[in-house]
């Protein structure tokens, strides 16, 4: 029987490599963790641009800088974002992180999912009558959502996502979007870093058929992205 | 079951010097995950070199995920945001510029080198459920010994 790993090397090698790398990963420990979120991200603007879309980067900062908003303060027009243009049909769509959605139902209750997709010009600025300003994407105009856990898929979790489908973007929970491989925008999304039971397994198997979302589990991470795009649910807007 | 196995060595030697940040994340998503696999009707049947294969893989894959798929990440965010006119990223107060991608890049790098001497391809390490690592890993055991597995 040939051997297949060899542990002595395997261990040898690991601890050379913490050794040349640990100081580094050390002192870049923060943002490595921020990257996990942040990948979420990326992977769907990188959606988009392998889906024919052209890419381009709204309110850069100083030095062109693209300004990521890591946390739910602050408002839009001080961060970064994607906006992201089909080449055939010119549809064009903005791509933020960390924005407000208005709910379908309550012109005055949102919530801020980790990404949101919406039609151009989407989001908006208000006079709140406090005299402070607040920006949320208009319910009428977004597309989809995503949402990142950074825990093993549980029941409980998996059930409240379609609490919040059916708050912010109801037609799936109602069954009046058409589902279509072929369409470009994806179902609202809810990712898990973690490692599902079986039960969680089920679960996510029931709730993707019945409402055409997508649930992605972990370590379905290939080359940085959350998962093969060809195997997430997809809809058609008009 | 998993007290016939060594669980320990390759987590240790993984995380032991990478910082409690990330090495605690390391650690105990690994535990976690190595708690169902053990009771796992697929893992029980196995033989014990193969069990502490596996074993072995799942740390590589916890750190790979938590630590190395990050940099890989950070780099394909520059170039995503280069490619759409931005010269380089602010997180918080953190900038990534292509010099630290390119750091990231040598450090993911390295782990991989790690896993081709070892011929364990890196798509073992990405999986969503624990039956398709087993197979997963079995199926690259196979390719890598030219042994059918029963």
């Amino acid at each position: 029987m040939r051997p297949w790993i060899d542990r002595r090397t395997l261990i040898d090698e690991a601890r050379q490599f913490v050794h040349r790398n640990g100081y580094f990963l050390r002192t870049h420990a923060k943002r490595i963790s921020s990257l996990v979120e942040i990948a979420v991200y990326n992977s769907i603007v990188s959606y988009y641009e392998d889906s024919g879309y052209r890419l381009r980067a709204m309110n850069l900062g100083p030095k062109s800088s693209f300004k990521y908003k890591v946390s739910s303060t602050g408002h839009t027009k001080n961060f970064s974002y994607f906006r992201a243009t089909d080449v055939e049909s010119n549809a064009t769509i903005d791509i933020f992180h960390n924005t407000k959605v208005q709910s379908a139902h309550h012109g005055h209750l949102y919530y801020t999912p980790d990404v949101a997709v919406c039609e151009i010009r989407g989001n908006v600025t208000k006079l709140l009558k406090s005299g402070r300003r607040h920006s949320y994407i208009v319910n009428a105009k977004l597309i989809s959502f995503v949402e990142v856990k950074h825990l093993p898929p549980f029941p409980e979790a998996l059930f409240s996502f379609t609490g919040l489908v059916l708050e912010f973007l109801p037609r799936f929970i109602d069954h009046t979007v058409i589902i279509d491989g072929r369409a470009t925008h994806l179902s609202p999304m809810i990712v898990f870093t973690g490692v599902p039971s079986a039960h969680s397994e089920n679960i996510r198997d029931v709730l993707m058929e019945r409402y055409g979302i997508n649930i992605v589990y972990g370590t379905q991470k290939t080359n940085g992205r959350i998962t093969k795009y060809s195997e997430l649910i997809k809809y058609r807007t008009s | 079951m998993a007290d016939q196995l060594d669980i320990q060595s390759v987590v240790v030697a993984l995380t032991d010097g990478i910082g409690s940040d990330l090495g605690r994340s390391v650690r105990a998503s690994y535990y976690e995950t190595l708690k169902r696999l053990v009771s796992h009707e697929s893992f029980i049947r196995l033989d014990h070199a193969s069990r502490q294969e596996l074993v072995d893989i799942l740390a590589l894959s916890n750190f790979y995920n938590i630590v190395v798929a990050p940099l890989e990440s950070g780099r394909s965010l520059l170039s995503l945001a280069q490619r759409a006119q931005a010269t380089h990223v602010r997180i918080g107060r953190d900038k990534l510029t292509s010099t630290l991608a390119n750091r990231f890049a040598a450090c993911a790098g390295a782990f991989h080198g790690i896993l081709a001497g070892q011929q364990i391809p890196a798509a073992v390490l990405s999986f969503p459920t624990l039956s398709v690592f087993i197979e997963n890993v079995l199926q690259a055991k196979e390719s890598a010994t030219g042994e059918t597995l029963d």
